[in-house]
């Protein structure tokens, strides 16, 4: 009780701690059963008549804190249940609902709370795993989904990620030919197996009366449908013609295109409008009236010449060398022809030699060579070649 | 104050119906002034919010303590002491929704903390006794035990424990009193 200075928690009458209780979820209710004998009481009536759906509060904002949480409220149910107070909660606890964007947790708690809450019907863990293959690895271990599906109890398995999570994903940098789990569990951009383990994933739980987020799409049955969609669709299917960061409508901006593929020889792709686009990262080729795009991995490049920002697609970019900026490549265009000779690097290699006309430029004025004699193979013309401090010859080597 | 304002209270609404038109004070002895007054602050702000139905108890969204709006949040803003005087006051005098604040308030402040906390918070003495105490521990430990091992554990530890309560009478006296108030 209550030591008289005023602070009456204990004196308020039972109903009242009681009317406490029921704005608190279970790990509060657990924790404010550890206080004093007489909310322990409180509590252990309250969790009688409880609606018997294990959630914890919003309140934890690292996986270490909310899984220490998760483990010490289900385990405290089940301790009760064991030491025979009266209180099977063990068998009463119908569902679980953990809706948390991302707050990955051990999958061995998830585990276990599959294991030992053997009324489970809805087991909701939104947000709360790391890696499916971790849960497959686990789950697939003796037989450890069967014996949760043999109960004939489990109705809904929910392990997707949040959406905004799946979103943020979505936006990539994505490969083009991502695996499906890509979009179901936190690792989309660093996973770099190839195991398809949402496919295993569903394969664990087929034809069974297990409904197990996330699904794969009805419709391009490759990435992963989560449970906060409802149509059963993908991301990508799901808003097919809208910016996944804005959610505009793309087709004044793409056109028929679903999405804007990098043009540089990678394999990354986007599907936003064009201010989200350069938001996050995406540019045009610096040449002038070039309209390709670059993901932000390839346009990140810097000139292997003059050191300066360079952001060039495959067609305005040296395919033997270092990326070089648009002002270093305009600089090794044929005088003759106006062709595009090469980079500063490989025109030197070349000895200066048009890929167009074949005219020899020199590699430090850029200027055709006016001979015509054959014996002309010197990288530099005659006006140059006693004075070449240029620097696209004096380094000539290629940066590392 | 107003009879719009008044009727906020069932208590007093009842009343009210009870005595008719009557310039009769009503006494309400449980609660102080400066509670009163609060409490009337309370019902003038809201004089025009619909009257509370019986079944929104059964509305899962009404447990929710995140739902305080701007005003109310402002309005609660008092001192432990207050706040539980508060509560008595709009449960003495039937306000539920002030009842509602009042518990969403203290649920609010319960969050996230740890026992330790939660009494020093409240002022509660741990009155456990030192077998309890253990008892909570093993709660916690139970954790990294699969299910089996721990309920034979725990009904091992029950069986010891009660063993020594058959041992050492005052212990058991102690066990049952445990026992009856969980």
């Amino acid at each position: 009780m209550s030591d008289g200075d005023g602070n009456r928690f204990l004196d308020l009458p039972t109903e009242i701690i009681t009317t406490v209780l029921s704005h608190l979820r279970t790990d509060s209710i657990v924790v404010m059963s550890l206080t004093c004998r007489r909310l322990r009481s409180c509590v252990l009536h309250q969790l009688t008549w409880s609606d018997h759906n294990l959630r914890l509060e919003d309140v934890y904002e690292s996986s270490e804190t909310f899984g220490e949480a998760l483990a010490q409220t289900a385990g405290a149910l089940q301790h009760l249940s064991a030491i025979g107070r009266g209180l099977d909660l063990v068998s009463t606890v119908v569902s679980i609902t953990l809706d948390r964007e991302y707050l990955p947790i051990n999958v061995t708690i998830i585990g276990r709370i599959l294991d030992n809450f053997i009324s489970l019907r809805e087991a909701r863990f939104v947000g709360c795993l790391d890696s499916g293959a971790d849960f497959v690895a686990m789950a697939s271990e003796n037989a450890r989904s069967h014996q949760w599906i043999s109960r004939d109890m489990l109705r809904l398995l929910d392990l997707s990620d949040g959406e905004q999570r799946v979103r943020e994903n979505a936006l990539g940098p994505l490969n083009k030919n991502h695996e499906p789990h890509g979009m179901a569990w936190g690792k989309a951009v660093q996973h770099t197996s190839s195991e398809p383990e949402l496919i295993l994933y569903r394969n664990l739980f087929g034809g069974t009366s297990v409904l197990a987020y996330p699904l794969i799409c009805i419709r391009c049955e490759e990435d992963a449908a989560h449970s906060w969609n409802s149509s059963g669709l993908c991301l990508f299917c799901r808003e097919r013609s809208n910016c996944l960061r804005c959610k505009i409508s793309l087709d004044d901006y793409i056109g028929e295109h679903l999405y804007v593929e990098c043009e540089f020889p990678c394999i990354q792709r986007a599907q936003m409008c064009d201010e989200c686009r350069i938001s996050s990262g995406w540019v045009r080729c610096s040449q002038p009236e070039c309209e390709i795009e670059l993901c932000p991995i390839c346009s990140s490049g810097i000139c292997a010449t003059c050191d300066n920002f360079a952001a060039l697609c495959g067609e305005h970019s040296c395919s033997s060398c270092n990326i070089q900026c648009a002002r270093c490549l305009k600089e090794t265009r044929c005088e003759s022809c106006f062709a595009l000779c090469g980079c500063p690097r490989c025109t030197g290699s070349r000895a200066g030699t048009c890929r167009n006309c074949g005219k020899r430029t020199c590699t430090a004025c850029l200027s055709t060579c006016d001979s015509t004699w054959m014996g002309c193979e010197a990288k530099m013309c005659q006006n140059c070649v006693g004075d070449h401090d240029c620097r696209a010859v004096r380094t000539g080597q290629r940066r590392s | 104050v107003d009879k719009e304002v008044a009727d906020r209270s069932v208590l007093l609404k009842n009343m009210l119906e009870d005595v008719g038109e009557s310039d009769k004070p009503i006494p309400l002895p449980n609660v102080t002034g400066k509670v009163l007054k609060k409490v009337i602050t309370y019902c003038e702000h809201h004089r025009n919010d619909p009257l509370p139905q019986p079944d929104d108890d059964l509305d899962d969204t009404k447990r929710r303590s995140d739902d305080i709006d701007d005003w109310d949040a402002d309005f609660i803003k008092v001192d432990n002491d207050q706040l539980f005087e508060l509560i008595l006051a709009a449960n003495y005098m039937d306000i539920k929704p002030l009842l509602d604040l009042g518990c969403k308030t203290v649920a609010n402040m319960i969050k996230g903390k740890t026992p330790e906390q939660i009494r020093e918070m409240f002022n509660i003495e741990n009155d456990f006794t030192p077998e309890e105490e253990e008892q909570i521990r093993k709660e916690n430990e139970y954790v990294s035990l699969p299910l089996d091992d721990s309920m034979m554990l725990g009904g091992i530890a029950c069986l010891l424990y009660y063993s020594l309560c058959i041992a050492n009478q005052s212990g058991c006296q102690h066990y049952h009193r445990w026992a009856s108030e969980s």
